[in-house]
């Protein structure tokens, strides 16, 4: 059984600005792993690399065995990946109905239906908003929103960027609860998150990211118990 | 001691950077090109006549307009898309002045720049509210509003009719032939030229850059942005007035034709295919736009062929469009801008 | 009283000519970020083809007015595919002057093949009027109010009630996101310059049937750019509503400013408007605030 995600020596950035530095990491089938690291270690260019959005420079890619290194995205969607942006990620404008819409473009109209109920059944919160627009929705509604939408493609590897960035505590456990509540569906799970805390209590293993370098790796639960994980994260620390 | 010869054109000093010429070689080549521009006339003549002179006192006149339009858009990166209306009020101002009040040709084109430049004082200060895009059709609306007061201020204007303008004169000397014209229109050309060149290293030119480049960087760093932006209008105006005052005397005669809007967007056909923000763009944007047309008139008749409705103007705002377009497409920088490229290939060519 | 009335409705009318050019504009703006300085020559376009297809053709006019659209669409297609595709990551303002290059080209060949002359246009509808009270609606007005509403509405059902129309909207929303969802955004922006070309030949035909045919008509479409800025450059609704607006104070100086500044002052107060809108207001009645990123 190969690995959802294996890569190996990346280097990655924007245009010609190199921010990743040999890469390695993996996430195994129906596993929740999180990448941490501190503002502007690259963890959030890493998963814009590996979905297609950044540059992608050299090292190997692999997505269930086949390289996806360099794949457009509309191909990676039809290959089951799906990302979730940080920000920029409904359209304002619309309403719910019509942002989950968006995410099954060219479903038929009744496999469509499926998909939108399905979503809703996993996120009932934006059920009664179905003909809000998503501006009017509260931030953690509508990342609820942003991740209901990426699942309409019926993915099996979901990317989540910083998906409880600016989110009041509340929400941000509903969310990573609900993140978790995915696995049973079968989706496998990479997060890159900030609040380090909240999802490394939730996932099965961790990296840390630092300078576009992954300095540690271990279970979630080691990474938590560890008291160097602040070296780690200023990068005075590297495995 | 001075620096060897490989290093003269290394400008060391601010006061250096300043200097108009710098090196002894920059003057020779100046030199060269006021002698070339003297005896220019009689080479035209020779090769084409009348009507190849009258091309090139066309291309003087639209070469003062389009380093006026230079400063305004190459270097301070704002969007006139009228600029003919300015030529217009330049062109009418000489008109009134010598068929009213009778005066000698410097007076009317003196004052046409000053009047229109105060005029584009005034319609620069708006500038200083919108930006970019708003600004251009900001002055699209002043050229037709400039045009719709033109054909109806008849009394002042002659309406659609026009005006006739009494040729140039000195005294009992008037320069009413091409090649006469000429003495005019190209060493004020020149002097225009100079004057430009020497704006724009001055603090006044690289405080438009500044705009350019960001409006909140350069207040940042005290440029008065309301008194820069209205100035360059207003300079820019003024070069437009002056060429059009030029025109007037040229032409004889003025009618609203004369200062349409295609007219405004072959002014900045000329800016771009020049390349923004140099003289030199300036000049090549001028002699471009100026004789292309005329070159395509030789495909006019088999065209015309095809198309039996052809008239010249169309042909003319054909290759104008095209010529922007592409222009745009594979050479923004404009002709100075691949003449820079190719001297530095030549510069570094063993590299 | 009954000359307000019906300077009022031909001001609507010619109002209507005046939304649906702007609303081209906002479609186009919306979706791609592009000014297109060549929606009025779209319009004037559109309006000889008509022309050529019933004179030339004698096509019948429902057979000739279909035609027309799907051709004009085709011609924006071809005109984003061929130019604007190409140039799609340049500042805007090169792409102004792009479409302002077009705009120069489509009236100088119109002229080429068509010449500059003035033409009639063969109407669709019969001569006559309606007549309310003392006031005498033309035929042609009726008729170019009645097809502005229902191309409204239809427009309205189709943005809002088609996956096509959602998906629109969603890219004018937020291009980088559509793009993630694999949702085509150069097909869209292809799409998009066909409608508003098409848009542009019904607003073409309708100028032409209340006035007439000519090479200038473009810049008629020019006068449509203050109910553009006015209605907030984004805003559909609003283009809507400027448009009507421009018409109706156009049509109302004609009647009661003209006699006063003299003829033609109509004719040019749009754009007295529009540097007026400019200055005081240039995010619109309904536009959302400019703000500058530092």
């Amino acid at each position: 059984m190969s690995r959802v995600l294996d890569v190996a020596g990346l280097d990655g950035g924007y245009g010609s600005v190199q921010i990743l530095k040999d890469i390695s990491l993996h996430v195994d089938e129906g596993e929740f792993v999180t990448i941490i690291g501190p503002n502007g270690c690259g963890k959030s260019t890493f998963i814009k690399v590996i979905f297609g959005i950044a540059t992608h420079y050299r090292g190997t890619v692999k997505h269930r065995g086949e390289s996806i290194a360099g794949w457009r995205t509309d191909q990676l969607v039809q290959r089951g990946i799906a990302y979730v942006p940080q920000v920029d990620n409904v359209f304002p404008g619309l309403n719910v109905r019509e942002n989950l819409e968006m995410g099954g473009v060219r479903l038929p109209p009744t496999l469509l239906e499926e998909r939108i109920s399905r979503a809703l059944e996993m996120f009932p919160d934006l059920q009664p908003r179905l003909h809000d627009t998503a501006a009017s929705l509260s931030g953690g509604q509508r990342q609820m929103l942003a991740i209901s939408r990426a699942l309409i493609s019926d993915p099996t590897f979901l990317l989540l960027d910083e998906p409880t960035a600016a989110l009041s505590p509340l929400y941000q456990e509903q969310i990573i609860e609900r993140i978790d509540s995915l696995r049973e569906k079968g989706i496998t799970i990479l997060i890159v998150e900030q609040n380090a805390r909240l999802s490394l209590a939730r996932s099965d293993r961790g990296y840390i990211l630092a300078n576009g370098e992954v300095v540690h790796t271990a279970l979630a639960s080691e990474i938590l118990d560890d008291p160097h994980i602040n070296e780690y994260f200023l990068g005075t620390l590297h495995d | 001691m001075t620096a060897s010869s490989k290093y003269r054109d290394l400008v060391t000093t601010y006061g250096e950077d300043l200097q108009l010429f710098r090196t002894g070689v920059r003057k020779f080549w100046f030199g060269l090109l006021v002698v070339g521009l003297a005896a220019l006339p009689w080479a035209a003549a020779e090769l084409g006549g009348n009507y190849l002179l009258y091309l090139v006192n066309l291309t003087a006149i639209a070469a003062i307009v389009a380093m006026g339009m230079n400063l305004l858009l190459g270097c301070a990166g704002l969007i006139s898309l009228g600029h003919a209306a300015f030529l217009a009020v330049g062109a009418y101002t000489a008109a009134i002045l010598a068929n009213r009040l009778g005066l000698p040709v410097w007076m009317t084109v003196a004052l046409s720049g000053l009047v229109t430049g105060g005029i584009g004082v005034i319609v620069g200060l708006p500038a200083l509210r919108i930006k970019g895009l708003y600004l251009g059709l900001a002055t699209l609306a002043f050229q037709f509003i400039t045009d719709h007061v033109i054909v109806h201020a008849e009394t002042l204007t002659g309406g659609a009719n026009g005006m006739i303008v009494p040729a140039p004169a000195l005294g009992s000397f008037a320069f009413d032939t091409d090649l006469r014209f000429y003495y005019i229109a190209a060493p004020l050309a020149l002097l225009l030229g100079l004057a430009m060149v020497n704006l724009q290293r001055s603090r006044f030119g690289r405080a438009l850059v500044a705009i350019r480049d960001s409006d909140v960087a350069a207040e940042a760093v005290g440029v008065n942005l309301a008194r820069y932006k209205t100035l360059a209008f207003g300079v820019s105006a003024a070069y437009a007035g002056v060429a059009g005052s030029l025109l007037a005397h040229y032409l004889g005669y003025i009618g609203p034709d004369h200062f349409t809007v295609m007219k405004s967007i072959e002014y900045v056909v000329m800016i771009i295919v020049g390349g923004p923000g140099s003289i030199l763009g300036s000049l090549l944007g001028a002699i471009f736009v100026t004789w292309l047309p005329e070159v395509m008139r030789f495909g006019e008749e088999a065209l015309r062929s095809f198309f039996p409705h052809l008239v010249f103007p169309d042909l003319r705002a054909i290759v104008m469009g095209l010529v922007l377009i592409l222009f745009i497409a594979f050479e923004p920088e404009g002709l100075a801008g691949r003449w820079r490229k190719i001297r530095e290939y030549w510069t570094t060519w063993p590299f | 009283m009954d000359t307000l009335i019906q300077a009022s409705l031909s001001g609507v009318a010619i109002g209507c000519v005046y939304s649906l050019v702007a609303l081209g504009f906002v479609l186009i703006y919306k979706a791609t970020g592009v000014l297109n300085f060549a929606q009025g020559e779209l319009m004037m376009v559109g309006a000889y083809i008509y022309f050529s297809l019933v004179t030339s053709l004698d096509m019948t006019p429902l057979l000739a007015f279909g035609a027309t659209l799907v051709l004009a669409g085709l011609l924006g297609a071809l005109v984003e595919r061929l130019v604007l595709h190409p140039l799609v990551d340049e500042p805007p303002f090169t792409l102004v002057m792009v479409t302002i290059g077009l705009a120069t080209l489509l009236r100088a060949v119109t002229g080429m093949i068509w010449s500059h002359d003035t033409f009639a246009f063969p109407s669709p509808v019969p001569e006559g009027a309606v007549h309310l009270g003392q006031v005498a609606v033309p035929l042609v007005d009726v008729w170019t109010m009645a097809v502005t509403v229902v191309l409204s509405l239809l427009l309205f059902l189709f943005f809002h009630y088609t996956r096509l129309g959602t998906a629109m909207r969603a890219v004018a929303q937020n291009r980088y996101a559509a793009q993630l969802m694999g949702i085509s955004v150069d097909r869209i922006f292809t799409l998009t310059w066909a409608l508003a070309a098409s848009l542009g030949a019904i607003g073409g035909m309708l100028l032409a049937d209340i006035s007439f045919l000519h090479t200038n008509m473009g810049f008629i479409g020019l006068r449509a750019f203050p109910a553009v800025v006015l209605g907030g450059m984004e805003s559909i609704p609003g283009a809507l509503l400027g448009g009507l607006i421009i018409g109706l104070i156009e049509s109302l100086a004609g009647v009661y400013l003209d006699p006063i500044l003299g003829g033609g002052t109509h004719q040019v107060l749009a754009f007295v408007i529009l540097l007026v809108v400019l200055m005081l207001r240039p995010t619109g009645l309904f536009g959302a605030t400019l703000e500058k990123r530092v």
